[in-house]
């Protein structure tokens, strides 16, 4: 029992000990998710599936990186694409 | 301006419409003319000649037109402006049903000018008509929204030789090319990497881009009709156009990239960024003229059947 409070506590502390970061993470999280949705108002991802697609592509990356002030890859523009669409579907399309 | 711009099939109708029985009638330099521009008589003004070998080719302002919009043409587009001929301009413009004045004449040829044709080489300009306030405010705006790629004047020189061998000389770039597309995109890659020490994403996308749109607007956009068999007879199956054709078509695709990019919506400071970008490949492409281009094109053998039909 002593040693199960003990883990208890100590998984306590260690959800502490990392709160800051991981909230810090979640709102960095949430604001580039925020940002992206924003910038799908200006670059519909259906567009992503016909020939415009890379420089529709092209538009998203360079709206993160003026948002953001660093550059983002095609890849982590997919991929937090790919948290809102099933994006093998719209490749299936291409 | 009426529809379609100057395609072959523009040039046929001018052609067709040209009297094939007698003499090739020739045009003095600031003759005023009519000239054929798709399906429509209009005035113009000879600007320039050259006397090609056993043609003249002309030069030519549309009266009242924006300059954007001046061609080199064959004689077999213009007309001499006599009572007679004008009489025949205001029938046939009748007939199209597409005065220029109207809404409908232009709007037709928004959506229709992207035929091919001469038009490769007047650096990528949006629509041809006359400045009247208040009329289709709407497509003036998108038309400024167009991003301007300026062509280096020796890659226009490409662009007009090109045209002349097609379409005047009956003659074709001889297939595969090497380098093909998908070579002068790897070359532009590696000239960029040496250049920044590393391959910046964008660029990778950019790249991607245009190859896309190549493969799909070579037979749609891209292509003169005295090219089409050509193109069936090479492209089967999967094959993809950015691994037969080369720089010769390659270029006549930034002739017609503003028309395309205006479909993304592109916002004003990301498409400034791509113009920069854009500009610098084709400065590489000019750099690399000698190696890239064809200097000469083949009669090909097909061809001489087609130009007879034609």
């Amino acid at each position: 029992m002593e040693g199960r409070d003990e883990e208890k506590e100590q998984d306590g502390l260690s959800v502490h000990s990392q709160a800051p970061t991981s909230s810090a993470s979640s709102l960095t999280k949430v604001e580039l998710e925020l940002r992206l949705l924003e910038a799908l108002e200006i670059y519909p991802v259906a567009k992503l599936q016909g020939m415009h697609r890379h420089f529709v592509l092209y538009g998203l990356m360079d709206f993160l990186r003026r948002s953001f002030g660093r550059d983002f890859s095609s890849d982590e523009v997919l991929q937090l694409l790919d948290c809102f669409y099933n994006l093998e579907m719209l490749v299936l399309v291409i | 301006m009426g529809s379609s711009a100057k395609d072959d099939s523009s040039t046929d109708n001018g052609d067709s419409n040209a009297d094939p029985s007698s003499e090739p009638v020739l045009f003095a330099e600031g003759e005023k003319v009519l000239a054929y521009h798709g399906p429509c008589i209009y005035e113009a003004k000879v600007q320039k000649v050259e006397v090609l070998t056993d043609d003249q080719r002309y030069f030519v302002h549309y009266l009242g037109w924006n300059k954007n919009w001046d061609e080199w043409v064959g004689g077999s587009r213009l007309l001499k402006f006599t009572d007679e001929n004008v009489q025949k301009q205001q029938e046939l413009n009748k007939k199209q049903g597409s005065d220029k004045n109207t809404k409908s004449g232009r709007s037709s040829h928004h959506k229709s000018k992207s035929s091919t044709g001469t038009e490769f080489f007047a650096a990528g300009r949006g629509k041809k008509r006359k400045v009247e306030p208040g009329i289709e405010e709407k497509d003036t705006i998108s038309d400024d929204k167009h991003v301007k790629i300026p062509i280096p004047p020796q890659l226009k020189k490409q662009l007009i030789d090109d045209w002349n061998f097609v379409t005047q000389l009956g003659k074709l770039v001889k297939l595969p090319r090497s380098p093909c597309v998908d070579d002068i995109l790897t070359k532009y890659l590696d000239y960029r990497s040496k250049k920044d020490g590393h391959i910046a994403d964008s660029i990778g996308e950019i790249l991607k881009g245009l190859r896309s749109y190549f493969d799909k607007s070579l037979p749609m956009l891209l292509l003169y009709n005295k090219e089409r068999q050509q193109y069936h007879e090479e492209i089967k199956d999967d094959i993809s156009p950015s691994t037969v054709y080369g720089a010769e078509h390659f270029l006549r695709l930034f002739v017609k990239l503003p028309e395309l990019l205006a479909y993304v919506n592109i916002e004003e400071e990301t498409l400034a960024k791509l113009q920069q970008k854009l500009t610098d490949f084709l400065k590489f492409m000019k750099s690399n003229q000698s190696t890239f281009f064809l200097s000469t094109y083949e009669v090909v053998a097909g061809n001489c059947k087609e130009e007879e039909d034609d």
